[in-house]
């Protein structure tokens, strides 16, 4: 369970090793850094995340956002789920706990 | 269904921007809604709910606890820079990390609608993080509701770098990380294993925001005109229970 984790633990070496990495890259060189799952180039093929079927949206998700607004949406296109194959979809109460491995 | 999931582009430009007018016209105005500058200065609303871009909220200083320690707030600096969290329903306390006991303030009724439609959650507690360029977040978990339902998180404004990143699945076994470009209308749902990843935001790219939203909250609002070309908001929302 959640309650289970340090609040206040530290984060492992190696992924902050990754955030300092790009809190100094220049911001020019995420458009070409081929490691970051651009959220715009997803409906192409990507290496690092996949079409997920997994998880679905409403069907009159038209309605939600009109309802949200007060009044109309104009067109868009067909929103779609993807999942990033990175993080796996693992059972929360098999992986998370004390001595868990995050 | 667990993992991290990506919606790219899900919300449309109106949903984008009612969420901007609701998260700050309304809501920041409430007093149930407490955000990080309560935390070290007395904070005083504009009248008659009126927006803080309001011209009646031109004049609003905000003075500190410890003037020892604390500078008074004026609102150029308070909605420029000063300003970086907002708290909608669940109050959660960052110096302890925890949750205060009591039930929590209502959630606003049409955002836990919207976000309730469209995730498989309930919308109980949320934080709206303001970002300009140059501002981060570091590292962390969140770690703090009693259960493991999902988090949404949806993106507004200048395009963020969100680092998400897990141990590896053996001890030796090297870490398992993901980095992801998020654009204005973005959202995420981290659940299962990645609803406690740590995760970070470490860099604002400026210039980014889409030429439609950047003149919010728009000429109406005086000096405030072009306020959301510099900013990224992105809108966090929790399951506080099973």
């Amino acid at each position: 369970m959640a309650s289970s984790l340090d609040a206040h633990a530290k984060p492992p070496d190696s992924i902050r090793q990754i955030y300092k990495h790009f809190q100094k890259l220049d911001p020019r060189a995420f458009d070409q850094d081929e490691g970051i799952i651009d959220t715009h180039l997803l409906h192409e093929k990507h290496s690092h995340a996949s079409p997920s079927s997994l998880l679905q949206l409403p069907a009159n998700i038209r309605d939600v956002f009109a309802d949200f607004v007060g009044g109309q949406i104009t067109a868009t296109e067909e929103a779609k789920i993807y999942s990033v194959d990175a993080i796996p979809g693992k059972s929360a109460n098999l992986n998370i706990g004390s001595g868990a491995v995050i | 269904m667990v993992g991290l999931f990506v919606y790219p582009s899900l919300l449309p430009q109106e949903v984008q921007i009612q969420l901007l007018a609701k998260s700050f016209h309304r809501d920041l105005s409430n007093q149930q809604h407490q955000t990080n500058v309560h935390m070290f200065h007395h904070v005083t609303y504009p009248p008659n709910h009126d927006s803080y871009f309001a011209a009646s909220a031109n004049d609003l200083v905000f003075e500190p606890k410890d003037s020892a320690v604390h500078k008074s707030i004026t609102m150029q600096q308070y909605l420029t820079k000063k300003l970086r969290w907002i708290t909608l329903g669940g109050q959660y306390d960052w110096t302890n990390k925890v949750y205060p006991d009591g039930p929590p303030p209502a959630f606003p009724a049409d955002i836990k609608g919207l976000v309730e439609n469209l995730f498989p959650m309930k919308a109980e507690a949320a934080i709206v993080n303001l970002y300009s360029p140059g501002d981060t977040l570091s590292l962390h978990r969140d770690v703090s509701e009693e259960c493991d339902q999902p988090l949404a998180s949806i993106s507004l404004g200048c395009d963020g770098i969100f680092v998400i990143g897990l141990d590896g699945a053996e001890p030796g076994e090297p870490a398992r990380v993901a980095t992801l470009r998020l654009r204005s209308g973005d959202a995420v749902l981290m659940s299962g294993e990645s609803r406690y990843a740590w995760h970070s935001v470490p860099k604002i790219l400026e210039g980014t925001c889409p030429t439609w939203m950047q003149q919010w909250p728009g000429s109406e609002w005086q000096q405030w005109d072009g306020w959301m070309a510099r900013k990224r908001i992105n809108l966090n929302v929790r399951q506080m229970f099973d």
